[in-house]
C-alpha cells in the first residue's frame, strides 16, 4: 500500500491553492537543502483537474474548460505531485491513518487534507428530481444544462441569491425566456436591503428576465404547455422547460462526520485557527470547513485556510524532525474572513460590505438613490459616526475598493461622512484622507491572495514600477481582479511620493515627456539629436532619451538610423540592423510580406544558409530567421539577399514587425476576402515606419480567423461586406485581445483608419509601450480614439494622413542604403584593426545544424584545440 | 614594449557616441569615443556577465554625470572611467589609457 506525506481530498480552487503552496516550498526548499522529498497525492471526485468555479458562468460565453483550468496534468506530473481524478474518497481510518476509495485503492497518509467543498443543496421538493432538472456548481453542471438547454425554450432557476442570478443570466443567454423564482421578498437577500434589491430587479427586468418573490414552490410536476409545471403554495403556478436549483450551498462534510470529527452545528468540519479538525494528523480547508461555527461561501477565505494549513503542516513535520525554530516557515492563523463582494450580475454591478443590512445596534445610514442612472448607494455607519461598518452599492460599484478599505482598516471618517457619497462633488481634501495613502502598512489589499499594502510597497520600492510586475511578483490582483484598481492607486501615489510620475520626463536630460518631445521636434522641424538638446535638453543624453528621440526623428521625418547623426543613438540592434543573439553574433531576418514567398526566393534563403552556414529556422511571424552570422558577415548576406529582391524584415526595430496572414479566398473555400493580398499590401505600406514599440498585424480572410488577427496591434477581419478592424492586440508577457474598432470597411476606408491610428499612436504612446497598454491608458479609451479617428474630433485627420503618406514615400531599405554606403560598412566588422573575426565564437552541431557552444563545450574544445598543438609540435 | 602606445585606427573611423572594438596584443579592446570631438574611453570588450565579446557594440549614456556603457545582451552598465559593473560592483573590466595624436587613435595596454 502507498505511504504519502500529504495526502489531499478534492482538487477544487482550495484543494489546488494548497498544492501551489506546496509546489512552490519545493521550489525553494530543494535548490538549497536536497532534503527528502516530500510525496503528495491527489484524489478528486470529479473528472477534471482543479478549474476557476468562480468564473464558471463564462464557460457559457467565452471560455473553454482549458481557459478556466487552473492546474494542469503535465505541471503536477512535473512536480511529482500524483493524482487521481474520478475518484471519491468514501472512507478514513483514522487510527491507521488510511483511507479508501470507490476505486478500491487505499493510501495511508501522515497528514490528511479535507478540502472537499460544497454541494449544491436541493430543498425536499415533490418532483425535484428528473430531466433537465439541475443544479449549477460544476463544469459537468454545465455541460448538462447545455444540454437541455438545446430541447427548451423557457427555463426557471429557483433561488435569488447571488449564483442563481448568474444561472439565470446563462440561461437568459442560451435564449431562454428566463424566470427567477425567490422565496425570499427581496433578490440576493443575504447581501442587499431593500432598496438595493429593488433596484436591481428593475434593471435584471429590464434585461428581459422575470422576477417572482415571495414564492415557496410546493411540487413540480409535468405540464402542459412545457416539461415542467411549477406549483406555488399560494396557488399559483408556472410552467417551465428546465429548472435549476440554487437555494444555497451546504459544506460536504459527509466523509469527515463518518469518520467521526467533529463538525459544526450548522454542518461544516469543525477546525481551530491553524485549520486543524478534532484529528491532529487532519486539516480542513475552504467551503467545508466551519471556523467558530461560520462556512465561507468564497474563494479569498478559502486561500488563506490553504495557505494557513500548509504552513503549519510544514512546521510541524519539521519540529519532528528536530529543525530549530529559526528554520520554520512564519507562522499563520486563520481569523476568520470578511466576506464583502463585489460583482457584475447581469451586466449590473452590485456590491456588499460588512453589515449591509445596517442591523447593528444604533447604526446611521445614509443613502442615495438616482432612478434615472439606476443608481443606489447606502453607507452603513457606526452610532458614533466615526467607522464605516456596512455599504451596499448597485449600478455602479467604482467606491467598492476605497469604502471597503475605510471598513475593513476601520480607518477614521471625514466629518461629514455622507459626502462619501458624492466623491466626484468633493474637492476638499478630506476625501483624500480616505484615499490610498492613508491606508494602514498592514491593510490587506488583495483578499484573494492575502497581499497586504505593505507588500505592494516594497515591490515599489525594490524598483518595480510596473502595474503588470507588480502583480507578478507580489501574486496582488491575480484572483478575482477586484482589487487591480487599488494597486494602480498605491502604485501612483508612491511614484508621486519618490517623484517619478509627478514628472513624466523622460530621464534626466529632458524636461520633457515623450509626448511633449514629439510635439517640439514637430513644430520646431529639429532634425538631429544634437541640435535637440542644446536647445531644449542638458547634458550629453543617455540610454534612455536617445534611442526614444532616434525614434521620434525617424517616425518625423525618417532619415536612415545609419546615418552619421543618429547612429549613436541607436540601440545595439539598430545599431547594425540585425538582432544580437548571447553569443554576440546576429540574426537575419528578410522581409517576407504576409508570409508569402515564391520557391525561388526560399530557395536563395537556402543558398545563403548554406554559403553561409547559418541555422534557419521558421519564425513565429510566417518568415525565415537565419541565426549565427557574424558581424562582418552581415554586409555580405544582405548583398545576396538584396541582390535577389528581398529587403530587410526589421526583425531590430521598434517598427513594424510582420503582417501575418492566412490563404483567404484565393484558395480556401471557407475566405470571402484576399487575406494575404491585403496583408501584403499593408505590409508593404508600414514596413520601416518607426514606433514606440514594435508593431505587429495579421489579415485573416473570414471569422475562423486563422491569422490570429486578434491578437495583433491591428487585426483585421475579412466580413462578406469587406473588412473588421481590431486594434490594441497582444500576445507576449500579458496577452490583450483586440478591440474591435470598426466594422465592414472598404479597402480605402480601412488604410486610412489604420493610417490614422497608427499616427496618433506614434504621437501620443510613452517610449516602450505597445498599443494593447497605449489603449488602456489613453483617456477616453477607445470610444475617445473612435471620436478622433472616425469622427475628427481633434481636427487631425488630414495632417495625421499626410504624415503617413511622407512615411510611406520616404521608405528606403535600411541595408539597401548602407551597402551603398562603404564609410557606413567600415563598422561591420569585429575589429577596426583587423579582418579576423571574433575567436571566441564556437559552434557545435545540434540536429543537423550549428548552435552556439556552451561554456564546457567551448572548454572542451579548446583543450582538444591545444592538445593537437601539442602533439603536432 | 609592451606598455607603449600603440597606434589603432583614425578618429573618424568612430562615429560619435559609439564604440569599436580593437586587437591589442592578443587582446579584445573596446573604445568609445564620446562626443563629436576626441574625448575617448576604453575597456575590456569581454562582458564578464553575458560571456561574449560585446561591450563595444553598446548604447552609451550616462550615471551622475559618468559615462557607462550599456551591455547589449543584459542590459548591465559598465563604468567607463573605472570599469566597474554598476548594478554588480564585484565586477569590473580592465580599463586602458587611450588618447589622440593628430587624428590617430593610440592606446597602451599593459
Ligand atoms: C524569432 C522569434 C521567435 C521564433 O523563433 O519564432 C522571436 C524572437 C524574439 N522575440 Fe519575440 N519572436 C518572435 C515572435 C514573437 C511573437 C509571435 C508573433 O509575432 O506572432 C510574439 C507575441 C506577439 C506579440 O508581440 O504581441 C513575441 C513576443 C515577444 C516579446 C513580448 C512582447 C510583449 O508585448 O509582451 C518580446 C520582448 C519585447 O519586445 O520586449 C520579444 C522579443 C524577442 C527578441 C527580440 C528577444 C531579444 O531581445 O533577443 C527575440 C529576438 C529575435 C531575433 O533574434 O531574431 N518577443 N515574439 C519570432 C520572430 C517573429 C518574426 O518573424 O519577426
Ligand atoms: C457559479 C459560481 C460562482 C461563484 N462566484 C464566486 C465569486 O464571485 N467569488 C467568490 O469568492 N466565490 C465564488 N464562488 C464560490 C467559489 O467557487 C468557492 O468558494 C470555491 O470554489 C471553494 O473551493 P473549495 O476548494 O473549497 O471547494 P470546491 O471548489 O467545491 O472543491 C471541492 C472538490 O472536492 C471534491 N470532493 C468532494 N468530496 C470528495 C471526496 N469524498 N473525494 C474526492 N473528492 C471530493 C468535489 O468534487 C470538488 O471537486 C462561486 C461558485 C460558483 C459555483
Ligand atoms: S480563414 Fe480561415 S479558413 Fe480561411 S480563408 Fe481564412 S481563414 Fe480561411
Ligand atoms: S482581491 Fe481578488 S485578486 Fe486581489
Amino acid at each position: 500500500m502507498k505511504h504519502y506525506d500529504f495526502i489531499i481530498v478534492g482538487n477544487g480552487m482550495v484543494g489546488n491553492k494548497f498544492i501551489d503552496y506546496a509546489i512552490k516550498y519545493r521550489h525553494k526548499e530543494e535548490v538549497g537543502k536536497q532534503s527528502k522529498a516530500l510525496s503528495f497525492l491527489v484524489l478528486s471526485e470529479e473528472s477534471k483537474l482543479a478549474y476557476d468555479r468562480v468564473q464558471l458562468s463564462s464557460y457559457f460565453s467565452n471560455k473553454s474548460a482549458q481557459d478556466l483550468s487552473l492546474a494542469s496534468e503535465e505541471e503536477y506530473r512535473k512536480n511529482n505531485i500524483d493524482f487521481v481524478t474520478n475518484c471519491k474518497v468514501l472512507s478514513i481510518h483514522r487510527d491507521d491513518k488510511l483511507i479508501s476509495t470507490q476505486c478500491g485503492q487505499q493510501f495511508t497518509y501522515h497528514k490528511l487534507i479535507l478540502a472537499t467543498g460544497s454541494f449544491p443543496f436541493i430543498p425536499a421538493i415533490k418532483g425535484s428530481k428528473g430531466e433537465s432538472i439541475h443544479v449549477y456548481r460544476t463544469l459537468d453542471d454545465l455541460d448538462a444544462i447545455k444540454q437541455s438547454a438545446c430541447a427548451a425554450s423557457t427555463g426557471v432557476v429557483i433561488g435569488g441569491g447571488l449564483l442563481g442570478l448568474e444561472a439565470a443570466n446563462a440561461l437568459n443567454n442560451l435564449n431562454l425566456k428566463t424566470t427567477v423564482v425567490e422565496f425570499a421578498p427581496r433578490l440576493m437577500p443575504v447581501q442587499l436591503d431593500k432598496n438595493g434589491s429593488k433596484l436591481l430587479k428593475q434593471k435584471i427586468e429590464s434585461l428581459g428576465l422575470s422576477v417572482l418573490l415571495e414564492k415557496n414552490t410546493k411540487e413540480i410536476i409535468s405540464g402542459e404547455q412545457s416539461r415542467y409545471r411549477l406549483n406555488f403554495t399560494d396557488g399559483s403556478h408556472l410552467e417551465t422547460d428546465m429548472i435549476i436549483f440554487s437555494a444555497g450551498i451546504r459544506p460536504q462534510d459527509k466523509l469527515a462526520a463518518s469518520s467521526g470529527l467533529a463538525t459544526g452545528e450548522r454542518g461544516g468540519i469543525m477546525i481551530d485557527s491553524y485549520c486543524l479538525t478534532s484529528d491532529k494528523s487532519i486539516y480542513a480547508i475552504g467551503e467545508c470547513a466551519s471556523w467558530q461555527g461560520s462556512t465561507f461561501g468564497l474563494v479569498a477565505p478559502g486561500y488563506q485556510m490553504a495557505k494557513v494549513a500548509f504552513t503549519h503542516a510544514i512546521n510541524t513535520l519539521k519540529e519532528n524532525i528536530g529543525k530549530t525554530k529559526s528554520s520554520q516557515e512564519e507562522p499563520l492563523e486563520f481569523c476568520g474572513s470578511d466576506m464583502s463582494t463585489k460583482l457584475k450580475l447581469l451586466g449590473v454591478d452590485v456590491a456588499s460590505i460588512g453589515d449591509a443590512h445596517g442591523q447593528t445596534e444604533n447604526c446611521l445610514c445614509y443613502c442615495f438613490s438616482d432612478e434615472t442612472d439606476g443608481i443606489y448607494k447606502k453607507l452603513v455607519i457606526s452610532a458614533d459616526a466615526k467607522h464605516l461598518i456596512g455599504a451596499v452599492l448597485v449600478g455602479c460599484t467604482k467606491d467598492y475598493g476605497q469604502w471597503l478599505q475605510l471598513y475593513l482598516n476601520q480607518i477614521e471618517l471625514p466629518a461629514s461622512p455622507e459626502r462619501l457619497l458624492f466623491p466626484e462633488f468633493d474637492e476638499s481634501s478630506e476625501t483624500n484622507a480616505s484615499g490610498v495613502h492613508s491606508l494602514p502598512d498592514n491593510a490587506q489589499i488583495c483578499s484573494c491572495n492575502d497581499v497586504t499594502k505593505k507588500q505592494i510597497h516594497g515591490c515599489i520600492q525594490s524598483g518595480v514600477h510596473e502595474l503588470s510586475v507588480i502583480k507578478q511578483e507580489t501574486n496582488a490582483g491575480t484572483g478575482c481582479g477586484g482589487c487591480t484598481q487599488l494597486i494602480g492607486q498605491i502604485l501612483t501615489c508612491e511614484l508621486e511620493k519618490i517623484g517619478v510620475a509627478v514628472n513624466n520626463h523622460i530621464c534626466e536630460h529632458f524636461d520633457y515627456s515623450r509626448q511633449e518631445l514629439f510635439d517640439i521636434v514637430k513644430t520646431t522641424r529639429i532634425k538631429t539629436f544634437a541640435q535637440l538638446i542644446s536647445d531644449y535638453g542638458h547634458g550629453n543624453g543617455c540610454e534612455l532619451c536617445k534611442p526614444v528621440i532616434a525614434s521620434i526623428l525617424a517616425s518625423l521625418w525618417n532619415e536612415p538610423i545609419l546615418d552619421k547623426p543618429h547612429l549613436g543613438l541607436q540601440d545595439t540592434n539598430d545599431a547594425f540592423l540585425a538582432n544580437m543573439q548571447k553569443d554576440g553574433t546576429y540574426s537575419v531576418v528578410p522581409r517576407i510580406p504576409g508570409g508569402e514567398i515564391t520557391p525561388d526566393k526560399l530557395i536563395v534563403i537556402g543558398q545563403v544558409a548554406k554559403d553561409f552556414g547559418l541555422y534557419t529556422k521558421i519564425t513565429g511571424g510566417q518568415r525565415i530567421d537565419l541565426f549565427g552570422a557574424q558581424l562582418h558577415e552581415l554586409p555580405q548576406i544582405w548583398k545576396r539577399l538584396i541582390d535577389a529582391g528581398f529587403e530587410t524584415g526589421h526583425a531590430y526595430g521598434k517598427a513594424l514587425r510582420t503582417v501575418k496572414s492566412c490563404v483567404g479566398s484565393t484558395w480556401c473555400r471557407f475566405g470571402v476576402q484576399d487575406s494575404t493580398g491585403m496583408a501584403i499590401y499593408l505590409e508593404q505600406r508600414y514596413r520601416g515606419v518607426r514606433s514606440p514599440h514594435k508593431i505587429k498585424m495579421a489579415v485573416s480572410g473570414c471569422a475562423r480567423e486563422c491569422a490570429e488577427a486578434q491578437s495583433k496591434d491591428f487585426g483585421v477581419i475579412a466580413t462578406e461586406k469587406g473588412w473588421n478592424l481590431y486594434v490594441g492586440g497582444n500576445g507576449g508577457m500579458r496577452p490583450r485581445h483586440a478591440d474591435l474598432f470598426a466594422t465592414d470597411l472598404n479597402d480605402k476606408t480601412l488604410i486610412q483608419y489604420i493610417d490614422r491610428i497608427m499616427v496618433f499612436y506614434i504621437r501620443t504612446a510613452e517610449r516602450l509601450q505597445r498599443t494593447s497598454v497605449w489603449l488602456e491608458s489613453l483617456e477616453g479609451g477607445l470610444d475617445y480614439l473612435k471620436e478622433v479617428v472616425i469622427k475628427d474630433k481633434l481636427q487631425l485627420n488630414a495632417e495625421m494622413e499626410d504624415q503617413m503618406k511622407h512615411l510611406v514615400n520616404s521608405y528606403q531599405c535600411e541595408w539597401k542604403n548602407t551597402l551603398q554606403d562603404t564609410k557606413k560598412l567600415k563598422r561591420f566588422n569585429h575589429f577596426i584593426n583587423s579582418r579576423a573575426p571574433d575567436p571566441e565564437v564556437v559552434f557545435v552541431d545540434e540536429r543537423g545544424q550549428k548552435r552556439p557552444a556552451d561554456e564546457k563545450e567551448k572548454a572542451a574544445i579548446k583543450n582538444a584545440a591545444t592538445s593537437h598543438l601539442l602533439t603536432t609540435a | 614594449m609592451q606598455s607603449q602606445w600603440q597606434e589603432i585606427c583614425e578618429l573618424d573611423d568612430i562615429y560619435p557616441h559609439s564604440g569599436v572594438c580593437a586587437e591589442v596584443n592578443g587582446r579584445q579592446v573596446a573604445i568609445f569615443r564620446l562626443s563629436e570631438n576626441s574625448e575617448l574611453r576604453s575597456i575590456e570588450n569581454f562582458d564578464p556577465i553575458a560571456k561574449a565579446n560585446i561591450l563595444s557594440r553598446g548604447i552609451i549614456g550616462e550615471r551622475n554625470g559618468k559615462p557607462v556603457v550599456f551591455s547589449p545582451l543584459y542590459k548591465h552598465p559598465y563604468c567607463l572611467d573605472t570599469g566597474v559593473c554598476l548594478e554588480d560592483e564585484g565586477v569590473s573590466v580592465p580599463v586602458y589609457s587611450v588618447k589622440t595624436l593628430e587624428e590617430k587613435i593610440l592606446i597602451r595596454v599593459k
